[in-house]
């Protein structure tokens, strides 16, 4: 039951903003001894209107769809609404703004946020 | 896509047992609500997820673009019986080396299913699929005598 609410969920984040028809892709958010992991489903986004921006404690990820189906096609269902897709996440204390790596494969965008050196785990040796 | 008759009575609960039909009902009722779409009776049972489908029809063929970011080509199965296309697969989450710590996990994994059944026959030899930025669209050329034929009548 809660699996099947999940999907209802999903469904509901797939719904887009019916102003601008963008979703808020979901993400995967995971910690690394040296960095935070962001991996954000966006299938179809085109490479070429793809954004990531910091701006202060905002990092914000938009990026447009390319045509789905041509002209001459009538779509007999559609499931599939969206034209783009935008979401913003706040960073903490601890992320290095300088140093961040984006990578888009397979429609999944990966941002790999270093931890600043304060953040990062020490060991203390004991003398 | 097939029509079916829906009949109110069918999933009515009579006991425990058709808790899983009543089930099945709020799941159609959640599909109908959010998204208005096809999503073929039984394929959630199977399946863990369920990726959003397109489907097209263009002059000579069908399209069918699914979004499947982050899954591999190696795991998706495409089977074609008759005019039923079912796609299969399953998204992994990807195992790294070194201990990871999860503090959120929206995105889906695990096995999926869709079948359509196509208005008309295709060419079964001739289907392909291409996988780009997590859009699969599977081409399925339609067979010749389901293509749009002009006919001339003359007019005596």
């Amino acid at each position: 039951m809660t699996q099947n609410i999940n999907h209802a969920g999903a469904a509901l984040m797939r719904r887009p903003d019916p102003m601008t028809l963008t979703v808020a892709p979901p993400a995967d958010i995971y910690e690394t001894p040296e960095a935070f992991v962001l991996a954000v489903d966006m299938p179809g986004a085109a490479r070429e209107a793809m954004e990531v921006t910091i701006d202060g404690d905002a990092l914000v990820i938009r990026a447009g769809v390319a045509p789905r189906h041509g002209a001459e096609a009538s779509v007999l269902a559609r499931e599939i609404h969206h034209t783009g897709y935008e979401r913003t996440f706040t960073l903490g204390e601890g992320i290095d703004r300088a140093s961040v790596d984006a990578r888009f494969e397979h429609g999944v965008l990966t941002l790999k946020l270093l931890k600043s050196e304060k953040a990062k785990p020490r060991t203390i040796a004991i003398r | 896509m097939t029509l079916v008759r829906w009949n109110p009575t069918r999933d009515l609960p009579g006991s425990l047992s058709d808790m899983l039909g009543m089930q099945r009902e709020i799941n159609r009722m959640f599909d109908r609500l959010f998204r208005g779409d096809v999503a073929e009776e039984g394929a959630l049972e199977a399946a863990s997820w369920c990726p959003a489908v397109d489907v097209a029809e263009l002059e000579d063929r069908y399209e069918v673009k699914l979004e499947l970011p982050g899954v591999a080509k190696e795991d998706v199965k495409i089977a074609l019986q008759e005019n039923q296309l079912t796609i299969r697969g399953e998204k992994k989450q990807e195992k790294e080396a070194g201990g990871k710590n999860y503090h959120r996990v929206e995105r889906s994994y695990g096995s999926f299913q869709r079948t359509f059944t196509l208005p008309a026959h295709v060419k079964a030899d001739r289907v392909e699929a291409s996988f780009r930025d997590g859009l699969l669209t599977v081409a399925l050329p339609k067979a010749e005598e389901s293509r749009p034929r002009q006919i001339d009548v003359k007019v005596k």
